[in-house]
């Protein structure tokens, strides 16, 4: 123990008499006062103000973009004393910002910034950077020895199955850069051809992996620029760089450039679970999302699972405004939550059951006849006929002899969207029921609008008619919205209540809100997003704004702002040329050399193919069911499959500590990759479970200039960093090209270092320019004049949308133009095989495959048109693929007397994950005054030693429910999931990882959460092996890794001790048509980011047991929780404030 | 040999402050009046070590004017044999019950104890006596010899399981030192009913014949050396064959003991017995384990499956 005798001072007997000098006092009493006019000016002295002054004084000053996964991007000016930024605040200049044709910003877009951006120089200079480039020992080891096989002897001896115990050592830039080389072409050499065919298959991987192979060991290569839109140049860069490894492929199969496969890309926005995977389904593109500023005209604001009370800080304000401006307001979610608090009424719902919700207000508004009935007509596919054999949609070709498919050569389709010729014919024409010639008409996807009313037609909306097909034989037909009639009749005001937990009348108030008040938005976020059925929720959300038309019109429509995902932004045409994919897939045995090129004339060719990380996260591996009807069944899409995964490397992300289920992952996926890179700024777990870590400048740092927008706000900026590098770190776009220069020393073959050519010289901004050139949004920009300050603020430009704020589909409403689906239209109903396969045709409320009470993923509706198959799995047989597979139809009136065994068994708790409001994910979640005030266990002096730093995770419960279970507000609780297969897949008691991943945190009353409902904040730092460790060791108790230095949020476990990954049927299907994401044309299936598995982290149910007490140091009742003030503990005073009580005006006599 | 008895400012400030208080509330401001006139030149002195001291002088000088010094001395004097084995005696503030307790410091020179005593215990009715007593016991059982005393930083494996095995630690000795008291005539009242309440809320797993006998061989029993208690609060086995129970005697689990299987503390344990199937299923991968050992829940759910 130590004990300082400074800390005592003696005061014996002895002691006592010597005493100190002591000083004259101040005779105060005998001043007089002095009459002084201007106190100011005459004041004796004011040097003392000086002080103050210092205190903020600075040399000079830099802007720079604040660049996480917010949505934001703020523009901030760092000041800077004697070369170290003191600190920053948001630049004030958004009312500057304009656009080529003089249109300037609103200055309501002031102030910018939050409290992470105004830290983070706090992060830059923090104990947790990256210094240098690190190798993992045994990794280091496996190389020397000549990168040799992967046997289980050798993932042993080179730690590949204990990453997380080995030792890093520094190495120097030019060492990592070869090592990685060297290791590229190892695993490309291993992988390729019939013997790396042998290798993978005996390995264990699924044949069907193999389909996006090609013979190639390149494509076992997987690359994640993350979240690339914050970083175009270094994040997307990524992309960039996998698709330099085309002379890597060249080189080991020796095949012609055209016929090189490099790498995969591991998409962003779907794997952080972030899209609203239903749009792509509705209208046909990733994800629409208008402006924050277009709140200001919304009338009726409908905040489904959302919070822009707590999150969306530099943006929140608009929420407000919606107030200020008169707007209604109707909160939807389980809790009692902030945005709650300030709206006119507020929904209570059952977790995950919102699309039951949506459709019982689409019915109400239905049988009310408060439909927009033109609208529908105009916009929407409800007026389309469906077969009521096949469930299709009835074609033209079904019922007209030869049909010949319309000319719509020079249509919007064609002409402006890019829909092929190939693409036009594949989907053919629609039918509706002309009331005024009482039979069948043809439409194309281009009859919307204005060109649907020259049409002349008066489509049926109600009836049942019979067509004869070619054949001869007679089918009945129904228009979709006659369908959905008898769709609703599941979902009665009386119904979705039970189903819902939303009194009745409630739930009819906002569907007359949403019917009488325009216009009306309805603002979700991941509150729905990561649930598994959250495609229906997302469709559902459109549905009564198709009803409505609330459309393409300011103040309306259906937004999420989850994730900034829109590489759109960039979007390539004809006639503007490549736009994003200029830069990320420029052909690499083309490149333009030449800087003045117009980016128009770059020339694109992608060597890569995307993947979802998801597969990866759900073992390595497509999803694969035994159906005792089908036996084994790829239920992945063709244009989905992943391939074996051998290298990894990730940029700006924390993929391992983020990804769902990941102690999984450390133990029984990772073992199988041969190299993990991880290039980011801090020491993370995923940098602690790499083989290498690169140190990447950050964004106050960075040497060459970088460009970020945003999906929610309109401004296109560019900046680079005002300070030198602190620590031997490189940009990250430098790290790539650097490495691509050294893959091509390696190979011998100089176009590796010609791809890179700007990049390797400091230039950067010449990949930029092409970017503004090539993209339909940008063109006409250059790069110097928007960093010379010609648009009203330096480094910022307003991107060239068509209005401001952006509105989604305001030109298909106001031009009359198709939506991005197969039928041009706004659409309710989908009619791909698989969709109708999996009884998902019409929008549907599903319970969850876990987080339910009842069967899991049943089917709630009586809907004879929707015929879902079961593939034979019997009701009970609750393994993971089969309850995700198996689709089963049943009333509700039968649902509701199933039973979820898990819950039987006590997993009772939802589990809600959001966003935390000082955080951003992963970021700034072990900044000192962040997790300070991230929880109420911030502690600055770690009084309670079992703190694992200066904060704890926290667990929300209700406090009846928490009391039930004998667990005090304060107490350390475990959190845990189905034992089948979380924390990972064969967890045993006896494994000393078990120890690692098993959760333990601190509860915290919190009344505003239902009973069955607790609360976790997501992406705090997981805890590693070596953080337990530390933990359990060091004197202090903080779990601060030893040799790595990495901070763990966390004693034990994590957030993702209790996720794991799913692999929805609904998010890998073949046959959706859907735009391409960045450039205008279309696609079926899968493309990255756009259709494609949406990691789902709340499908789970937990339970929750007491570990420990939460008193000092594991005794009695945590303080805080005894004065009386604390929630569900409050004493007589706090009660009688709560109730008002405290102060009392007295009326004046 | 003397020792000196020092006092940390903090402490000397809590109590004055709390017995000034306590008079004032009775009406008497006389005291206050006194320091706060000797203060007020203090105030105004540049801050820094002589203001420190002053400001110590005057409340040390308070102190002794209110008598509070004389419960310290008076309890002192009951240990004369610590003068000689002690050269300083530092007596500081607590601020719980729990902390209330004696350590040995590493000093430069010479040995020095400090004491964290509440300071109520001199201004109110819990008294200075039978603390001092307790403590100042274990003072002397850690400077003889023959306890062996080893100066240890945890007491358990695991951070988890500390709280426990360092309640368990306090538990034996402290029956020790109150029993011998007991013995001398210098026991508090209802030590002996607190301590035997403590052992039953730690060993409420063993049968009361077993926990009568522990009690019964820690309160009138010879000493324990440190060792011993360190084994009895780590070693089930030891506290078996201290209780005269069975090597292989299983007790009930209680809640926040560590699950034999995963280790982790655990309030929820698998209802007892167990079925056979789940038996067969632990004993594959711990051999060892006693169906009457128990365990928790969450390991009972995984062993359920299989």
């Amino acid at each position: 123990m130590a004990f300082s005798r400074r800390d005592f001072l003696r005061v014996t007997g002895a002691a006592a008499g010597a005493a100190g000098v002591l000083g004259t006092p101040l005779r105060l009493w005998g001043l007089e006062p002095v009459a002084i006019e201007n106190p100011l000016g005459a004041y004796p002295s004011r040097d003392w103000e000086k002080v103050y002054r210092d205190a903020y004084r600075y040399d000079s000053t830099f802007n720079w973009i604040c660049s996480p996964n917010c949505t934001h991007e703020c523009r901030m000016t760092a000041f800077v004393r004697n070369g170290i930024v003191l600190r920053s605040e948001q630049t004030y200049d958004c009312g500057r910002v304009g656009d080529l044709y003089g249109n300037k910003c609103t200055p309501n877009w002031n102030p910018r910034g939050c409290s992470n951006g105004f830290t983070f120089q706090r992060r830059m200079y923090g104990p947790y950077r990256l210094r240098y480039p690190l190798m993992r020992k045994g990794w280091r080891a496996w190389a020397d020895a000549g990168y040799p096989e992967l046997t289980p002897e050798n993932k042993t001896r080179y730690k590949f199955d204990a990453r997380g115990s080995d030792e890093f050592i520094r190495v120097p830039w030019d060492d990592a850069y070869t090592y990685v080389a060297k290791a590229l072409v190892a695993v490309a050499k291993r992988y390729s051809g019939e013997e790396g065919k042998k290798r993978l298959l005996a390995q264990g991987y699924a044949p069907e992996m193999l389909e996006h192979w090609g013979g190639a060991g390149t494509r076992t290569m997987k690359f994640r620029g993350g979240m690339g839109l914050l970083g175009v140049m270094g994040k997307y860069g990524m992309y960039r760089f996998a698709n330099t490894l085309a002379f890597l492929d060249q080189k080991v199969r020796g095949v012609k450039p055209e016929e090189t496969l490099a790498g995969r890309l591991f998409s962003n926005y779907t794997w952080h679970g972030d899209q609203a995977p239903g749009h792509p389904f509705v209208h046909g593109v990733q994800g629409a999302d208008c402006d924050f500023s277009d709140l200001r005209f919304t009338k009726f604001h409908l905040h489904m699972g959302k919070n822009l009370v707590e999150n969306k800080r530099p943006d929140s304000h608009w929420f407000i405004e919606c107030m200020e401006r008169g707007a209604k307001i109707a909160v939807v979610t389980p809790e009692y939550s902030p945005p709650a608090t300030k709206a006119d009424y507020w929904l209570p719902i059952r977790p995950a059951t919102d699309a039951a919700l949506l459709l019982g207000i689409s019915r109400v508004i239905i049988d009310e006849n408060r439909y927009d009935e033109t609208f529908v007509k105009r916009f929407t596919d409800l007026p389309l006929l469906v077969r009521t054999d096949t469930l299709k949609r009835l074609s033209a070709a079904d019922v007209i002899p030869n049909y010949a498919p319309k000319d719509i050569a020079d249509g919007a389709s064609m002409k402006i969207f890019g829909l092929t010729p190939e693409q036009r014919t594949q989907l053919g024409d629609y039918m509706v029921w002309d009331r005024k010639t009482n039979g069948p008409k043809p439409l194309t996807r281009d009859d919307v609008g204005e060109k649907f009313d020259a049409a002349g037609l008066d489509p049926a909306l109600d009836g049942a008619f019979s067509v004869k097909l070619l054949d001869g034989s007679y089918v009945d037909v129904m228009p979709l919205f006659a369908m959905y009639r008898i769709h609703l009749k599941d979902y009665d005001l009386a119904t979705v209540s039970e189903m819902t937990g939303v009194p009745a009348e409630t739930i009819q108030r906002l569907a007359t809100d949403l019917a009488t008040i325009k216009p009306a938005a309805i603002h979700i976020g991941e509150g729905i997003n990561h649930w598994f059925h959250a495609t229906e929720m997302n469709r559902a959300t459109y549905l009564p704004l198709m009803l409505t038309g609330n459309i393409g019109i300011r103040g309306g429509g259906s937004y999420t702002w989850a994730g900034n995902y829109k590489a759109g932004i960039f979007q390539g045409s004809k006639e503007t040329g490549p736009g994003f994919k200029g830069w990320i897939a420029e052909d690499p045995f083309a490149p333009s050399l030449d800087p003045a090129t117009d980016g128009k004339d770059v020339h694109a060719h992608a060597h890569t193919y995307d993947e979802e990380v998801a597969y990866w996260n759900y073992g390595d591996k497509p999803l694969i069911v035994d159906t005792p009807k089908f036996g084994r069944k790829c239920f992945t899409g063709k244009t989905h499959l992943p391939t074996p995964t051998k290298v990894l490397w990730y940029t700006n992300v924390n993929l391992i500590n983020n990804a769902k289920w990941c102690y999984e992952m450390i133990k029984n996926v990772n073992p199988n990759i041969e190299m993990i890179i991880s290039t980011d700024i801090e020491m993370t777990a995923s940098c602690e479970y790499s083989d290498v870590v690169f140190a990447a400048n950050t964004w106050m740092e960075s040497k060459q200039y970088e460009v970020t927008a945003s999906c929610s706000n309109p401004f296109l900026q560019i900046w680079k960093g005002g300070i030198d590098p602190i620590y031997d770190t490189r940009d990250d776009l430098t790290i790539l090209a650097e490495q691509a220069a050294k893959l091509g020393e390696v190979l011998e073959d100089s176009r590796c270092a010609d791809y890179w050519k700007f990049a390797l010289e400091g230039k950067g901004e010449v990949y930029i320019q092409r970017l503004l050139d090539s993209s339909t949004t940008l063109r006409g920009y250059k790069f110097d004049d928007i960093m010379s300050g010609k648009y009203g603020a330096q480094g910022a430009v307003l991107i060239l949308f068509r209005t401001y704020p952006r509105i989604p589909f305001w030109e298909q409403i106001h031009d009359s133009l198709p939506f991005f689906t197969a039928t041009g239209r706004l659409q309710a109903y989908n009619d791909e095989p698989e969709t109708i396969e999996y009884g998902e045709n019409f929008i549907v409320h599903r319970e969850g495959p876990e987080a339910t009470p009842y069967l899991p993923n049943v089917i709630v509706s009586s809907n004879p048109f929707i015929r879902p198959e079961s593939y034979g799995i019997p009701e009970e047989h609750m393994g993971e693929g089969e309850r995700q597979v198996r689709n089963l139809r049943k009333p509700w009136h039968e649902v509701k007397l199933t039973e979820n065994p898990l819950w039987k068994k006590g997993y009772q708790f939802y589990c809600m994950t959001p966003k935390s409001r000082h955080s951003t994910h992963s970021s700034w979640q072990v900044t000192d005054w962040q997790w300070i005030w991230n929880n109420q266990f911030g502690d600055p002096y770690r009084t309670d030693k079992r703190s694992p730093g200066l904060g704890e995770h926290t667990l929300h419960v209700n406090p009846q429910a928490a009391r039930d279970l004998g667990i005090n507000d304060g107490d350390y609780v475990y959190v845990d999931a189905n034992p089948a297969d979380r924390p990972y897949v064969g967890w045993k008691p006896n494994d000393p990882f078990y120890k690692v991943a098993r959760l333990m945190l601190r509860v915290k009353y919190n009344p505003s959460y239902p009973y069955n409902i607790v609360m976790m904040k997501h992406a705090p730092f997981i805890a590693t092996e070596r953080s337990v460790k530390a933990h359990e060791t060091r004197a202090d108790g903080r779990a601060l890794s030893e040799n790595t230095g990495y901070q763990a949020s966390f004693r034990y476990g994590s957030q993702q001790s209790i996720t794991r990954d799913w692999a929805m049927p609904m998010h890998q299907l073949d046959t959706l048509f859907h735009k391409a994401k960045a450039k205008t044309g279309f696609l079926f299936g899968f493309e990255g980011d756009n259709h494609g598995i949406n990691t789902v982290p709340k499908e789970t149910l937990v339970k929750v047991t007491k570990a420990e007490n939460g008193g000092l140091e594991g005794r009695g009742v945590w303080a805080p929780a005894t004065t009386g003030y604390t929630p569900a503990a409050e004493n007589e005073f706090m009660q009688k404030y709560l109730a008002g009580g405290t102060v009392q005006v007295k009326k004046p006599s | 040999m003397t020792m000196n008895l020092e006092y940390d400012p903090g402490f000397l400030d809590a109590v004055v402050t709390d017995a000034l208080r306590r008079a004032e509330a009775a009406g008497d401001r006389a005291a206050a009046a006194d320091l706060q006139s000797a203060l007020e030149p203090v105030y105004r002195m540049p801050a820094g070590g002589a203001r420190d001291q002053a400001f110590a002088r005057e409340q040390l000088r308070t102190f002794r004017q209110l008598g509070l010094e004389r419960a310290v001395l008076a309890g002192l004097a009951e240990f004369p044999e610590l003068a000689r084995r002690v050269d300083r005696l530092i007596l500081c503030r607590a601020t719980t019950r729990r902390e209330e307790e004696a350590d040995v410091l590493p000093a430069e020179k010479g040995r020095a104890v400090r004491l964290r005593v509440l300071p109520d215990r001199l201004t109110g009715p819990a008294g200075l006596v039978a603390l001092l007593r307790v403590e100042l016991t274990r003072i002397l059982d850690l400077l003889d010899p023959e306890f062996a005393f080893v100066p240890c930083g945890r007491l358990a494996d695991r951070p988890a399981e500390e709280n426990l095995t360092r309640d368990r630690y306090r538990l034996f000795w402290t029956l020790s030192v109150e029993g011998r008291l007991a013995a001398a005539g210098r026991g508090e009242a209802g030590a002996a009913p607190r301590a035997r309440t403590e052992l039953d809320r730690l060993y409420a797993s063993l049968p009361e014949e077993g926990r009568e006998r522990l009690f019964l061989r820690y309160w009138t029993g010879p000493r324990p050396t440190h060792a011993e208690i360190r084994r009895l609060a780590r070693e089930t086995a030891a506290v078996l064959a201290a209780a005269g129970l069975p090597h292989d005697y299983s007790a009930h689990p209680t809640s926040g003991m560590p699950c034999p299987l995963c280790r982790f503390p655990a309030f929820d344990w698998a209802p007892a017995p167990a079925s056979a199937r789940v038996v067969r299923a632990v004993l594959q991968d711990f051999p060892e384990w006693t169906a009457t050992a128990g365990l928790c829940g969450r390991c009972f759910e995984l062993y359920d499956r299989s």
